[in-house]
């Protein structure tokens, strides 16, 4: 199993000179120490608008610079947004291939949707269409990088004959991904070919339901790349202390801080009623219901807080639901010291990974 | 930390009802009717416009809700109401600036014992041939005109009602109550929301102004109000300042 890292870039009000400055800073250092620990991969959201929760809306400009900084760690998108009035398809690829040469092959490439209307509804996009238009766009985009000149006509985007340049380094093409946040998104996934890169914190049972239902789709799957991206990812929270009291009420701090955070999001369903948004999308997932205000809903189970060994034992039980990645976020909101988040990373690295198999990151991944 | 609403509580609670006797049962109207007009509202003033114990949704929205129940406790009633889509805590809410109902037993036991902030005037809910118009006319003035064009068929899982909070005076000083209610959809429709008038002002909130209409729902559902079971102070964060009562 490996390991990634997992940035939303939560910046706390107030929003004073340097705030955000210091926590890009902070989160590049989590990186480059992430490279030097061995961890597999640095993945960065698409988010607009989300105050505190997110600031992190140009992704490929702060992926560009982690795969400078970097030698091993692969950079993910996690997501791209495919909806055409937040991203046109051709800028997504021009993009992600320039990010892939950049990187020297090292682009995992994250697609998703959105799931709040505060996004969705700020670009004055369509919450009915957005499944279709990130259908369209997966399977546009990896032609893009692979015919010499390409054309569409489309439902939601056409273009005539034109050369998508540049063209990624990864041959035939960069991995493709599926954020995983609404049930069922898992078998759109499969279905594509497409990884399965889940964002929600469900419990064991149900991470096992769903790579066994993905595994099954997969093996009827049409790809919409060259190739089938047969990974599933999970993403947890990651604080490790020597001692293991301190590091669960940490890690504790650290969820509850997330969890409020992205309770305050307006998800797409909230606000504009359409079958295209059933569930919450990552919001529900967070937590069970509250039932009244003084409520925050039950902690997720098999969170990676606490001392190596509680880790370990939490990693051993979410690598045999069959999962091949978790991705840890790490801070939110700064409720985590820098110098803390730092120890933690270096804990980890130390004294749980060795617990795991884990394959050196390299360049070419996509033709493995 | 979220923002907090700036809503002068003080000020406002003088004005909001006075509970005489909390909720403690439950009663259920079948063959509800609601529309649900939802747009977004200007931000500054929407933070102004909800109690400090509550986080402003953002963007800020809300809506104008008509509820039309055929039966309840004191008879069939109609009525309409503002309100500002807020977090108490982790928890979705409506804050309901005001409203009016146009059954006078109704306007009373919703004062009274869920802290409804309603006044009694025309209120009407009707369908006609373009789709469903919701009305509001006090003393001989159109307060509300609203309509829900061309509507399409939706599944009752495409909406979302929340609770609604009501700034109330209960036991003697400014709380807020949770209003929660449990729907049974038997039909649901969305369709484009056109509202030729609204007097926010009206509805308690001058200072409130839509903007960005989104969808407008109509249902029909059982509703099933819920006793009271959580008081919030007002001027303090929801999440540590609230009482469960049942």
């Amino acid at each position: 199993m490996k390991f990634g890292i997992f940035f939303e870039i939560s910046v706390p009000r107030p929003w004073d000179a340097g705030r955000e400055k210091q926590v890009y800073d902070n989160c590049m250092e989590q990186t480059v120490l992430a490279d030097e620990l061995g961890f597999h991969s640095v993945w960065a959201v698409e988010h607009h608008f989300l105050e505190e929760y997110s600031h992190c809306s140009a992704p490929e400009i702060f992926l560009t610079a982690c795969a400078m900084k970097t030698r091993n760690l692969r950079v993910g998108h996690g997501i791209a947004v495919c909806v055409p009035e937040i991203n046109h398809p051709i800028r997504l690829a021009e993009r992600a291939a320039t990010l892939d040469l950049i990187s020297d092959g090292r682009l995992e490439f994250g697609t998703g949707r959105s799931a709040t209307w505060t996004e969705i509804g700020g670009f004055g996009g369509n919450p009915d269409t957005t499944k279709a238009t990130w259908d369209e766009f997966v399977r546009a985009i990896p032609q893009m990088w692979m015919q010499e000149r390409y054309a569409h006509d489309g439902t939601y985007f056409s273009m005539p004959e034109r050369a998508v340049l540049p063209k990624p380094i990864q041959k035939p093409h960069p991995p493709l991904w599926v954020a995983v946040t609404s049930p069922g998104t898992e078998l759109d996934a499969a279905e594509r070919g497409m990884g399965a890169l889940g964002l929600t914190f469900g419990d064991l049972a149900e991470q096992e339901r769903k790579v066994k239902a993905y595994r099954q789709r997969l093996e009827n799957c049409e790809p919409v790349g060259a190739f089938v991206n047969d990974r599933i990812a999970s993403v947890n929270f990651l604080f490790c202390h020597e001692d293991d009291a301190t590091g669960v009420e940490t890690g504790k701090r650290l969820q509850g801080t997330f969890r409020y955070l992205a309770a305050q999001l307006v998800s797409a369903r909230e606000a504009y009623a359409s079958p295209s948004y059933a569930s919450f999308g990552l919001l529900p997932q967070l937590r069970r219901a509250p039932s009244g205000p003084d409520d925050t809903g039950a902690l997720p189970p098999a969170l990676c807080i606490g001392d190596p060994k509680r880790i370990v034992e939490t990693l051993k039980g979410w690598e045999s639901t069959g999962i091949d990645q978790v991705n840890f976020l790490l801070n939110a909101n700064e409720t985590v010291p820098q110098e803390e988040v730092m120890a933690s990373l270096r804990l980890f690295a130390k004294e749980v990974m060795p617990h795991f198999r884990d394959e050196p990151a390299a360049a070419g991944e996509a033709a493995e | 930390m979220p923002l907090f609403g700036s809503l002068d509580v003080s000020a406002r609670g003088g004005q909001s009802p006075v509970v005489a006797s909390l909720a403690d049962d439950t009663w259920e109207a079948e063959d509800s009717e609601i529309l649900y007009l939802i747009f977004e509202y200007a931000a500054d003033a929407a933070f102004q416009c909800i109690p400090p114990a509550l986080h402003p949704a953002l963007p800020p929205f809300g809506g104008l809700m008509f509820r039309h129940h055929p039966t309840s406790p004191v008879g069939p009633y109609t009525l309409a109401e503002l309100r500002v889509t807020a977090r108490a805590g982790v928890h979705y809410v409506g804050y309901c600036t005001g409203g009016f109902v146009d059954n006078p037993d109704a306007v009373e036991m919703l004062r009274d014992r869920y802290g409804w902030p309603v006044r009694q005037a025309d209120v009407r809910l009707r369908r006609r041939y373009y789709g469903v118009e919701g009305r509001v006319e006090l003393d001989g003035k159109t307060v509300a005109d609203c309509r829900l064009e061309k509507p399409q068929i939706i599944s009752g899982k495409d909406v979302l009602y929340t609770a609604n909070m009501h700034l109330a005076q209960i036991d003697g000083r400014p709380r807020l109550a949770q209003v929660e209610a449990e729907y049974t959809f038997h039909r649901a429709e969305r369709g484009a929301a056109h509202i030729a008038t609204l007097d926010t002002g009206a509805f308690g909130e001058p200072r409130l102004k839509p903007t960005n209409p989104l969808p407008a729902t109509m249902t029909q559902s059982t509703v099933k109000y819920r006793e009271i079971r959580f008081l919030v102070e007002p001027d303090k964060p929801a999440l540590h300042n609230t009482e469960r009562i049942a």
